[in-house]
């Protein structure tokens, strides 16, 4: 047998046909007709197109077979394909080449061969359209040339079976491409009225894909916007008449309007020679998305508060926000244009110079691409209305050029409030400071600086600039007490005195609050500084006034007690005087004679008493040592001096004097504010029935209690919170003078002790209580 | 019949030194100490002659002589530095005692009274 020879150029041709498509492909009906028509003209039981693989040949169509491939090797088309003609074996066990071949011996039992090779259009000899019998036989000439022209054929169709595959291809990727574009497309032969749409343009108007032709146009139109109608008709009208193309942005129409996609469509016309409108075709793209990116970014800009004003390469206001208006205070139309400032507007630096930038963009450094710029700038209206501004423009290269954007916020009220902030300061004279206590850095305001009287420019930033500050005889207490701050607390108060460059010594208040980190170190100071010289200095003066108050109100009562007195020393003198007058006429009397002396001493003792308890009136407050006294003796002083108006007021006074203890206080300034209190009370009871006061001291505790009490029913309440007013009384004009409890009090505070009505005992009670001396 | 003179004074070491110095047979002194009790027995018994402490307990020397009838002569003796009164009072003493200028308005008041009986 002689075994199928491989060509020179088998590589090319075997890659040739598969570069076809073809092997091992489903049978095809065109391909089957023809090993029909083939068996048929040449009156065989078989006829196969047969393709000559690498090692086999594969059938793409058989007629009176069924096996789809034989190895190459065994193969009569192997052979065929050597030459250019068709290749014919009459009698297959006859020839010497083919007569113990398997197919000859076996079935299909080949005994007639005819192939004509299968040339493409490049040479290359794929295989055979051949035609077989069990019979031996042979083709005429007609025969022969119907097969050869069978075998083109079939080349044909194996070669137009590749590019309808290719054009599918192409159209499924344009299918896909619109999917993911969102664009359909669509045409109208005008001259056969057929229409398609692309899948895409179905789904951008979700119409179900396919519909008839004839309805496409009206379910295009129900899905149309109604608003949109108009002038779809509209630019229908023109194209079908005119021949013009046209931009159709509308609206499509869903779900009866509770969805809306927007759409554009485009559509050109080609005419005929003779300048008919023929064919229009289009795209219809999706923009949703887009209008939505759009409004968003539309959104954005109108409701940020920074005003965005974009103006172009000649300065002019393409772009501009409400927050820019509104900023501006002026109208789109005012800002929009080439001088966007209405007359006497004025855009200044702080400094008052005034800002060239807006009427000649090119002093804003940012003509040049990627330059930058922040201002604060004041905006002045023509009339009074000020605002201010902070302005940060910026340089884009777009397509049309470059533009620069400004953006702007209106600061006025923070300006404001920084002046307000400012101004309360300096009118208050009130210095703020911070210290960094980890870098020992202090920074003083402007009004701390004045306060210390610090030039600004020469401040080393140091804590020592506070320290060198201090009057050297507190400096140590001073940094002793700012030091102990910064470790323990988190508020703080101190008081501190300055010696000022120029010689000024201040006393200065400070206030702060510490910041700490977890560990409790502190990291930050904040705190303010103020002057209170004249606090200081008022109240020294308060002080003074207190102490000439007490001073005074002592002149008062001895004023009031001073008729009193002149009585209770003038009647004793009486007694002396008028015993006196009568001695020489009793000189022989020795007994009358001594009851009178005895009279007369007995007088002298009254007066020396109540002169001794009233030389201590004469003793000033002022530096006044407070010394121990016993209570008991200090009541008992008081009880002399006030007996004799007890008793011109028929008023019982007893001492309960329970207490042996000691006070510390200055013994004049305590008998004054009991004798205070006992007249009072005599006072208080004279037009009772029942006249009585009770002055008793008791131990209670550490403290020493010293009770006046009385016959009356206590203070009226609408009095009660009145009566250590200054200046109250309940007594008739001229009888007292309204100084006594609020003084009595003072002095009492000045003493460490407190004084208080006792409402609990039923009677009319004031209540001293001292600490005991030795407590 | 004497003439009686009523003196009322708290002072009580004042009284019996009072009617010492100015006893004389024309006159009988009455003393009292009690301004209540010494309101009653001159109402009860008007004296001729009234000598009244101003600084009594509860009350004054002008607030009993306005009590009084106002046709006895009165002097006020007073040990106070300053007084207001509402009474008609002859004379005004002060503490200690004016004794010749009292003895005086006395035997004034003697004779007045002697002469116009």
């Amino acid at each position: 047998m002689k075994k199928a020879p491989v060509l020179p150029n088998d590589a090319e041709r075997v890659k040739a046909l598969k570069g076809l498509q073809i092997l091992d492909t489903s049978p095809e009906v065109s391909f089957d007709q023809i090993t029909e028509l083939a068996a048929s003209i040449c009156d065989v039981k078989i006829a196969l197109v047969s393709l000559v693989d690498d090692r086999r040949q594969w059938f793409k169509a058989k007629y009176g077979l069924s096996v789809s491939e034989t190895p190459r090797e065994i193969s009569f088309c192997g052979h065929a394909i050597a030459g250019s003609d068709v290749f014919e074996v009459r009698d297959a066990a006859l020839h010497p080449d083919f007569c113990d071949n398997p197919l000859v011996l076996g079935e299909p039992k080949v005994r007639f061969y005819a192939g004509a090779p299968l040339v493409t259009s490049d040479g290359f000899r794929l295989g055979t359209l051949c035609v077989i019998d069990s019979q031996p036989s042979r083709l005429d000439e007609r025969k022969k040339r119907s097969l050869e022209l069978l075998a083109k054929q079939v080349v044909t169709l194996l070669e137009a079976r590749l590019d309808r595959q290719a054009a599918n291809s192409l159209f499924s990727q344009l299918q896909e491409a619109q999917r993911i574009a969102h664009v359909g497309s669509w045409s109208y032969d005008l001259r056969t009225q057929e229409q398609f749409w692309s899948s895409e343009h179905y789904r951008i108007f979700e119409i179900p894909e396919p519909q008839p032709q004839e309805s496409l146009w009206e379910l295009y139109r129900q899905r149309i916007h109604p608003e949109d109608l108009p002038e779809l008709d509209r630019l229908a009208a023109r194209a079908l008449k005119d021949g013009e193309g046209f931009v159709y942005n509308h609206r499509v129409y869903l779900d009866g309007g509770a969805r809306i996609k927007f759409v554009q469509g485009i559509g050109r016309v080609t005419k005929t020679s003779d300048g008919k409108p023929a064919f229009i075709s289009g795209t219809c793209r999706d923009r949703t998305d887009d209008v939505e990116n759009e409004n968003r970014y539309h959104d954005l800009i109108e409701s940020m508060s920074e005003g965005l004003l974009v103006r172009n390469a000649s300065g002019a206001v393409i772009q501009v926000n409400q927050a820019a208006k509104r900023i501006l205070g002026l109208s789109e139309a005012q800002i929009c244009g080439r001088e966007p400032l209405p007359a006497g507007w004025r855009l200044d630096h702080e400094d008052g110079r005034r800002f060239e930038g807006w009427d000649d963009p090119s002093s804003v450094k940012c003509r040049t691409l990627g330059g930058e710029g922040d201002w604060i700038l004041s905006l002045k209206a023509s009339t009074d209305d000020r605002r201010w501004i902070r302005l940060h423009v910026f340089c884009v290269e777009a397509p049309a050029g470059k533009t620069t954007t400004w953006m702007m916020s209106d600061i006025t009220a923070m300006v404001q409030a920084r002046e307000e902030y400012r101004f309360v300061l300096e009118t208050l004279g009130i210095g703020v400071w911070r210290y960094y206590p980890q870098a020992k850095k202090l920074h003083w305001n402007s009004t701390a600086h004045a306060l210390f009287e610090s030039d600004p420019s020469q401040f080393s930033g140091s804590v020592e600039a506070w320290e060198q500050a201090l009057a050297p005889d507190g400096r140590k207490t001073a940094i002793e007490q700012f030091e102990q701050a910064l470790r323990t607390q988190a508020q703080f108060f101190m008081t501190f005195e300055i010696l000022t460059p120029s010689g000024k010594r201040k006393h200065l208040g400070a206030r702060g609050t510490v910041v700490r980190n977890e560990s409790g170190e502190a990291v930050l100071m904040v705190g303010v500084n103020w002057d209170r010289s004249n606090e200081v200095k008022m109240e020294t003066f308060l002080q003074q006034e207190r102490q000439n108050a007490i001073q005074n109100s002592k002149l008062a009562s001895l004023g009031e007690m001073a008729a009193g007195i002149a009585h209770e020393i003038n009647n004793p003198l009486a007694v002396i005087q008028a015993n006196a007058f009568l001695l020489p006429r009793i000189k022989g009397d020795e007994q009358k004679f001594t009851d009178r002396l005895g009279a007369m001493t007995k007088a002298t003792e009254r007066i020396a008493k109540i002169v001794k308890g009233l030389r201590k009136f004469s003793r000033s407050t002022e530096g006044a040592e407070h010394r121990p006294e016993r209570v008991t003796d200090i009541v008992n002083e008081c009880l002399v001096l006030t007996e004799a108006k007890a008793k011109r007021h028929s008023v019982t006074i007893d001492a309960k004097l329970e207490s042996q203890k000691q006070i510390l206080c200055d013994q004049v300034e305590i008998e004054q504010v009991l004798v205070n209190l006992i007249n009072n009370a005599i006072d208080a009871v004279s037009e009772l029935p029942e006249r009585w006061v009770v002055v008793s001291s008791l131990d209670e505790g550490d403290e020493v209690l010293i009770r006046v009490m009385d016959s009356g029913k206590g203070v009226p309440a609408e009095v009660e919170d009145k009566i250590f007013q200054p200046f109250f009384t309940t007594k008739s004009v001229g009888q007292g003078t309204g100084l006594g409890l609020s003084i009595a009090r003072g002095i009492l505070e000045q003493h460490g002790a407190t004084l208080m009505l006792n409402r609990s005992l039923g009677h009319t009670c004031f209540e001293i209580r001292f600490k005991k001396k030795d407590a | 019949m004497p003439l009686r003179l009523y003196y009322l004074d708290d002072e009580p070491d004042l009284l019996d030194v009072f009617s010492e110095i100015f006893a004389c047979p024309e006159l009988e002194i009455v003393t009292c100490s009690d301004p209540v009790r010494a309101l009653q027995e001159i109402q009860a018994n008007p004296p001729d002659i009234l000598f009244l402490d101003y600084r009594l307990p509860r009350t004054t020397g002008d607030q009993i002589a306005l009590q009084v009838d106002a046709a006895i002569p009165k002097a006020l003796v007073t040990g106070d530095v300053r007084v207001t009164l509402q009474a008609r009072f002859d004379a005004v003493f002060e503490k200690p005692f004016p004794v010749e200028k009292m003895q005086e308005f006395i035997q004034a008041q003697i004779q007045r009274l002697n002469s116009s009986k």
